[in-house]
């Protein structure tokens, strides 16, 4: 099958909101899974996913304090509104603030193991989950097309064989008591033949079934992620019960570990834990299981889980003290950093393009280690320190080292050649493959013995 | 079942602002048009308050967008640069390195271009590619390479803003 082209890829990366057909998705999922190109193209654009959404949720985070909520009332009344219903019972919406601020290693080579083990994938009568999904309806903004939003969301990211059965007409809202300075109607609505039955409550049954069925995000049927998951509307699953899990992630020691990522199994939300090790995870009380295990993960640990308390209101947890692990290696693929580092020039795998044509240089590794080495490379939680031209086991690569280096993180940037590079606790090893795209491999979580051992190995060039 | 409008307001106002700031480049505005949003919706019933915000902030900037002379990019751009610079309050460490970032996305976005800019925006926020194709105007086909060029034209940017930052100090 011949390459896809990378807006393909983004868009199945973006899951359902990417506008593809199931089947089309579960197209690019198979080709992804059995070709490494794509897959590295992929592993690329998880990471300007992440760089990006981290840059862009800097400007959430540096808003100086919000001001009253009375101020919003106030200007409220002075809008010429039509009557309104005031609130009785609460409903609160998730936090999605974590999503603003991760990178993580996605295995590009387990990744696409996992895609592998998930298709082909019947496409079966389903329902959508408006979890991951932004909400359908267009600009025109009623009580009714909101009613209705997740239940349109059905509609349109079913797909051929999909939720049809359970569509709903969005195209027909009203648009009477439209708060919103008004704008065009969707034009390209498709057509629905659903009865125009499925309003709020069977929305709300189908996203819930969901967000229990829905297993680990990593496991998804697509290239969407947890990442993907969090920053679409449909996230707001309305539930009357949270359960807001909090607590610490530690090392061994009981230092504060920041950045682990906290999840529970079974579901799509997670949290970073903070520089102090703090952590919160809001999530809907009837959507965790007894068998739910909360998991704090990081690159260099041994997971470490705990129970999940049960009922809603606020748990705090004993810390998830973590111990260190080896290696954890095989295929652990940080992406994005190579982009990141781009000016002049896109820096992809061993490739340097020029922007704003799609020629694609080849490059030795002394002079994408010059044009990396430019300035600082920027991984959140990470600083990259040094970027230097190495030799290990006889092929040149790019060394990135970063301060955070008592993890014995170290990056292996293959430049050049379609190599990958890994490495264990071992030995570096280096395999040949047909990548193309971008590889900045963690060599990571090595102890400091072993780390040190690896860099003495590899031999500086020039 | 009625909104907790409050509730909302409280987690989702910055980010509405930032999506505003990315859309407008003006942060002052768009803290006010934040709150004009957030007025304009408060009391109605949503099963998505979230998405009804956005859209109606995304409206609401359009319809700015449309009035707006191309001049005020500049002048915002000057005002993140002076409010950087003279902020009063006596801040922490962190908060001040927060406000440069942010200043320093936010003149990252000012390089895009509109199309790019509102696309990257939208999309950030969450909104689906159907919709994003709607509000503008580009096929709906095409946004996957769209993004994932404006993502890299955005990070770019951000690298490149970081070299001059630190060059000058």
């Amino acid at each position: 099958m011949p390459h896809m082209d990378e807006g393909r890829l983004q868009a199945w990366l973006d899951g359902r909101r990417g506008g593809l057909s199931q089947t089309e998705r579960d197209e690019i999922g198979a080709h992804v899974a059995s070709c490494e190109a794509c897959a590295d193209r992929v592993a690329e654009l998880r990471g300007t996913d992440a760089a990006s959404r981290d840059l862009l949720g800097a400007l959430a985070e540096a808003e100086p304090a919000m001001p009253d909520f009375s101020d919003v009332v106030a200007r409220s009344r002075s809008l010429d509104s039509p009557t309104r219903k005031s609130g009785t019972p609460a409903r609160r919406r998730f936090p999605i603030q974590w999503a603003a601020s991760i990178v993580v290693a996605v295995g590009v080579g387990w990744m696409a193991n996992e895609v592998a083990r998930n298709e082909p994938r019947v496409v079966a009568p389903q329902v959508v989950p408006s979890a991951a999904t932004a909400p359908e309806a267009g600009s025109s903004i009623t009580d009714e097309t909101e009613a209705s939003l997740d239940a349109g969301t059905e509609t349109t990211s079913g797909d051929p064989g999909g939720a049809s059965a359970n569509s709903a007409p969005v195209g027909s809202v009203t648009r009477d008591a439209d708060p919103a300075p008004s704008v065009e109607t969707p034009a390209a609505r498709p057509a629905v033949e659903a009865p125009p039955t499925p309003v709020v409550a069977e929305a709300l049954a189908a996203s819930r079934q969901n967000a229990a069925r829905e297993n680990d995000s990593l496991q998804n049927d697509s290239g969407e992620d947890a990442l993907v998951r969090a920053t679409s509307f449909g996230d707001d699953l309305p539930s009357p019960d949270i359960t807001s899990v909090s607590g610490r992630v530690t090392g061994p020691a009981g230092d504060p570990l920041r950045e682990a990522v906290v999840s529970i199994t079974g579901l799509s939300r997670s949290a970073l834990s903070g520089p102090d090790g703090r952590f919160r995870l809001d999530v809907p009380s009837d959507s965790v299981g007894p068998d739910a295990r909360l998991q704090a993960s990081m690159i260099g640990y041994a997971p470490a889980t705990r129970d999940v308390p049960t009922g809603p209101g606020e748990r705090v947890i004993d810390d998830l003290r973590m111990e260190r692990r080896g290696v954890q290696l095989e295929g652990v693929v940080v992406t994005g950093t190579a982009v990141e580092a781009q000016r002049r020039e896109v820096v992809s795998g061993g490739e340097i393009r020029i922007d704003g044509t799609e020629a694609w240089e080849r490059v030795s590794p002394d002079r994408a280690a010059s044009v990396l080495g430019a300035r600082p490379l920027r991984l959140p939680g990470l600083t990259v320190t040094g970027i230097d031209a190495v030799e290990v086991e006889g092929t040149r690569v790019v060394r990135v080292t970063h301060e955070d280096a008592d993890r014995g993180i170290v990056h292996l940037y293959q430049a050049g050649m379609g190599f990958r590079i890994e490495a264990d606790a071992d030995r570096p090893r280096v395999d040949r493959t047909t990548a193309s795209g971008i590889y900045l491999s963690v060599v990571g979580a090595l102890d400091p013995a072993a780390l040190r051992d690896l860099l003495d190995r590899a031999e500086p060039i020039g | 079942m009625s909104t907790d409008w409050e509730g909302v307001y409280r987690t989702t106002y910055p980010e509405v602002v930032s999506f505003l700031a990315g859309m407008l480049l003006d942060r002052d505005r768009a803290r006010d048009m934040a709150q004009e949003a957030f007025a304009r919706v408060l009391g109605q019933e949503a099963d998505n308050p979230r998405g009804l915000v956005f859209r109606t902030a995304a409206n609401l900037a359009r319809d700015e967008a449309r009035l707006v002379v191309r001049r005020k990019r500049h002048l915002s751009l000057l005002k993140v640069e002076t409010e950087v610079a003279s902020d009063p309050v006596p801040s922490p460490q962190r908060d001040l390195e927060r406000k440069e970032r942010a200043a320093r996305v936010q003149k990252a976005l000012g390089t895009l271009s509109e199309r790019d800019r509102e696309v990257l925006v939208l999309w950030n926020a969450g909104f689906d590619y159907e919709e994003i194709a709607e509000r503008t105007g580009l096929s709906k086909g095409a946004l996957g390479t769209t993004i994932a060029r404006a993502k890299r034209k955005f990070m770019s940017a951000c690298s490149a803003r970081e070299e001059t930052d630190a060059a000058h100090g």
